[in-house]
């Protein structure tokens, strides 16, 4: 019989408990250097030895149990509720060896909740370099409690903090603070008054806005009654709390934890001085955006170029070698053109999770955090809204998450509204096709047009992010906005074997995810261009010749003509043609409408569309890029050509293409309400905007 | 032969209606998703 026993593991933000829990796990959850990654509950397990299991819970950063937004109280639910069934048996403490003082405070709150608490010290590779010596015995000793040191850097400590796990039963349930000795009286009185609960548990309930509505909620009501002090007593109550917590740690510490001075190297300041410099900290920024997009252009391009090659190749083998048929047709046209539409963008995809992996661990993205911080509170955001806005260059979806740490709701809301303004990378395979068409390959001051193109592109969006955040801020007054702190997380090196494994496994499931789609999109594009109602599709051969402008055609003309006949007359030409009006304006034709609408459900699927239409009924094969590049309008000038192309590449910008931003959105604000609104107004922007720029290039 | 294709071109129509609707359309527990990208 094997047997579960219930971990949780609780630490202030950015100490490593997720780098724990993967360590622990062999699971793969998002660590980033900076605070605020975790959200959510998340949960694995990890054999202990052959007859017990444990299943680990990672829970959001919290500073202490005195919580203020919505990730903080998920850990106070979790640990006020015994009839949780995620309830721990044991909770782990992570806290970090650089500011152990500041994380033991949460390590008294949990302790004198009397959970068997185990305190980790991780990070300890980083002992050396800062000069701090530790004494872990006469540490458990003072704390009573068990230690694990670990790094999970250097992979050490984990086997060691799974003993302590199995032998969780022997860890002293002692408290650390005598909550009474506060104020005596006023404890007194309160424990007579519930003398079967716990009285730290009481306190927490009574002091904070937490809502527990899991506790039994009679006696939480009935505690409230025994407020017998004005708010401004329970007030200077904890703050007392908080001194005497330190006072305790401080103690604790005196003997058994100290740094040398002279063995710390203080590059952190030295490099912060700059980087967040009122004017270098800008420039520096600025410099390290136009590096990232011209190696997004410069460096990708021939591996693109490549894969974009092999893939025609791939289909023109598939119909030369496959018996003829539907289905070989449908392999060649259909799906091997439409995979082709995300694969070919894998080389920069992989770039771009390349340099965001960089900048969130070595800790840049912090200092960024903080440099913006500055220049929002104008537009009703504070600092917590700029870790979404940032992060939503990866994808929204995280990133509205990520919107849980922010305590204002109506601050939290207009951060939702505005996040997927954010260049998320599946806008990047869109905006790179088109501005390779449209965009000259020149150079200006050394740096290529096209590189500066897209680096616009993702300025663009986040000054739209900005610009409607300021317009809601004044539509929905906000009160009293989010009191913001950033912490430095200290300058790390970043792991190259890490940052490999990051960014293959962000760029893998990006793919895979795309692709998945793709891939029934174009077979469902396919067929619907490959069959028709009516005879103008079936008997297009008769139709077209009996014009007579064809008897000069050659063979090849002449069944191209027949071709674009049969596709304009299939289910998805009669489709695109019926929209074609509203679009046109815009200087798009009937294809690029029905890519717009295929891509409604995720915006990378746009090229591998456009790819699929093109290649229907077609026998030349030609590289995705080509075939864009040859595509003509009616009266036979270029289809992709400046005026139509920027005007494509606004659209997406602004555009809520994306359907599982709107289900996110959905889910964080309860409701259908902000989704539509958010769809219906970006849409509008974006669509305007693209008429207003293409009528005036045109 | 031809029937086969034909089979074929009609499995793939419905494994992907299905797969588009169980993406975007069929209500999802969600749980375990976490902030992947997609995943909702
Ligand atoms: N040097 C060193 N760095 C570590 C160690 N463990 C984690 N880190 C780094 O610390 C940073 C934070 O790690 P996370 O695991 O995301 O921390 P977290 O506590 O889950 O953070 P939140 O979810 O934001 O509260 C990352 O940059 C990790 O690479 C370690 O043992 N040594
Ligand atoms: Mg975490």
């Amino acid at each position: 019989m094997s047997k579960t026993i219930n971990v949780a593991l609780i630490g202030n933000p950015n100490t490593g408990k997720t780098s724990v829990f993967n360590a622990l796990t062999g699971l793969n959850q998002k660590v980033g250097n900076y605070p605020g990654i975790t959200v959510e509950k998340k949960q694995g397990s990890c054999r202990l030895n052959q007859t017990t299991k444990a299943h680990i819970i990672d829970l959001p950063g919290t500073y202490s149990l005195n919580a203020s937004s919505m990730d903080e109280s998920v850990v106070i639910e979790l640990l006020l509720n015994r009839n949780d069934k995620d309830y721990p048996d044991v909770a782990v403490v992570i806290s970090d060896i650089e500011n152990l003082k500041r994380n033991l405070l949460l390590f008294t709150q949990i302790k004198d909740l009397k959970i068997p608490t185990l305190l980790v010290i991780n990070m300890s590779d980083r002992m050396v370099d800062k000069g701090i010596s530790l004494n872990v015995n006469k540490l458990e000793q003072k704390l009573k409690t068990k230690i694990a040191l670990t790094s999970t850097r250097e992979n050490k400590g984990i086997e060691f903090l799974k003993t302590c796990l199995l032998d969780f039963r022997s860890l002293s349930k002692v408290g650390c603070l005598d909550i009474t000795k506060i104020d005596e009286a006023y404890f007194g009185n309160l424990q007579k008054v519930f003398p079967d609960q716990s009285l730290y548990k009481l306190w927490l309930v009574i002091s904070q806005d937490v809502n527990f509505a899991k506790i039994e909620r009679k006696k939480v009501q009935d505690a409230t009654e025994y407020k017998t002090q004005p708010i401004s007593h329970l007030k200077r109550l904890q703050q007392k709390e908080t001194i005497k917590r330190y006072q305790y740690i401080n103690q604790s510490l005196k003997e058994t934890y100290s740094v040398d001075q002279s063995k710390a190297t203080d590059y952190r300041s030295k490099l912060d001085r700059i980087l967040i410099h009122r004017l270098w900290g800008y420039i520096i920024f600025f410099l390290i955006l136009l590096t990232i997009f011209q190696v997004i252009f410069g460096w990708s391009s021939i591996p693109m170029d490549f894969i974009d090659e092999r893939f025609t190749k791939l289909s023109e083998y598939t119909k030369i070698n496959l018996p003829p048929g539907l289905f070989t047709n449908l392999l060649a046209e259909g799906i091997i053109s439409g995979l082709g539409g995300i694969v070919i963008f894998i080389p920069q995809i992989a770039f771009l999770f390349l340099f965001i992996a960089v900048l969130e661990e070595t800790g840049y993205m912090s200092r960024v955090v903080f440099l913006m911080d500055r220049g929002l509170r104008k537009y009703g955001l504070s600092g917590k809204s700029v870790i979404p806005l940032i992060s939503g260059t990866a994808c929204a979806i995280p990133a509205v998450m990520a919107t849980r740490n922010i305590e204002n709701w109506k601050e939290r809301l207009i951060t939702i509204l505005v996040t997927p303004f954010t260049t998320c990378s599946a806008r990047l395979p869109v905006y790179l096709i088109l501005i390779s068409l449209v965009i000259p390959e020149g150079k200006f001051l050394g740096m290529g047009y096209q590189g500066l193109t897209l680096m616009g592109l993702y300025l663009l969006g986040f000054a739209m992010a900005l610009l409607s955040a300021g317009i809601l801020n004044k539509m929905l007054k906000i009160q009293s906005k989010t009191y913001f702190v950033i912490e430095m997380p200290n300058y790390k090196l970043p792991l190259l074997k890490n940052i490999l494994i990051t960014v293959f496994e962000k760029t893998k499931s990006f793919v895979v995810e795309a692709g998945r789609i793709i891939l029934a999109i174009s077979i469902l594009l396919w067929l619907m261009a490959s069959f028709g109602p009516g005879k103008e599709f079936n008997q297009a051969e008769e139709i077209i010749m009996s014009r007579s402008k064809v008897k000069s055609f050659t063979a090849e003309q002449l069944e191209n003509e027949i071709a674009s006949h049969k596709l304009e007359h299939s289910f998805i030409g009669i489709l695109g043609k019926t929209i074609e009006p509203a679009i046109a304006p815009l200087g798009f034709d009937w294809k690029i409408g029905i890519a717009l609408i295929s891509s409604f459900a995720a915006r990378e699927v746009f090229v591998g569309t456009l790819a699929t239409i093109y290649s229907v009924g077609n026998d030349q094969e030609e590289t995705i890029k080509n075939r864009m590049k040859a595509e003509r309008k009616s009266d036979g000038s270029l289809l992709f050509d400046l005026p139509t192309g920027i005007s494509l590449m606004l659209f997406y910008a602004f555009a809520l293409q994306c359907m599982s931003t709107l289900a996110i959105v959905k889910k964080e604000t309860n409701g259908w309400k902000w989704p539509m609104i958010q769809l219906l107004s970006m849409t509008l922007i974006a669509y305007l905007s693209a008429l207003i720029v293409y009528q005036i290039l045109v | 032969m031809e029937i086969v294709q034909i089979l074929l071109v009609a499995a793939s129509g419905i494994f992907s209606i299905r797969f588009l609707y169980k993406k975007f359309l069929a209500p999802k527990k969600d749980k375990d998703c976490g902030t992947d990208c997609g995943c909702h």
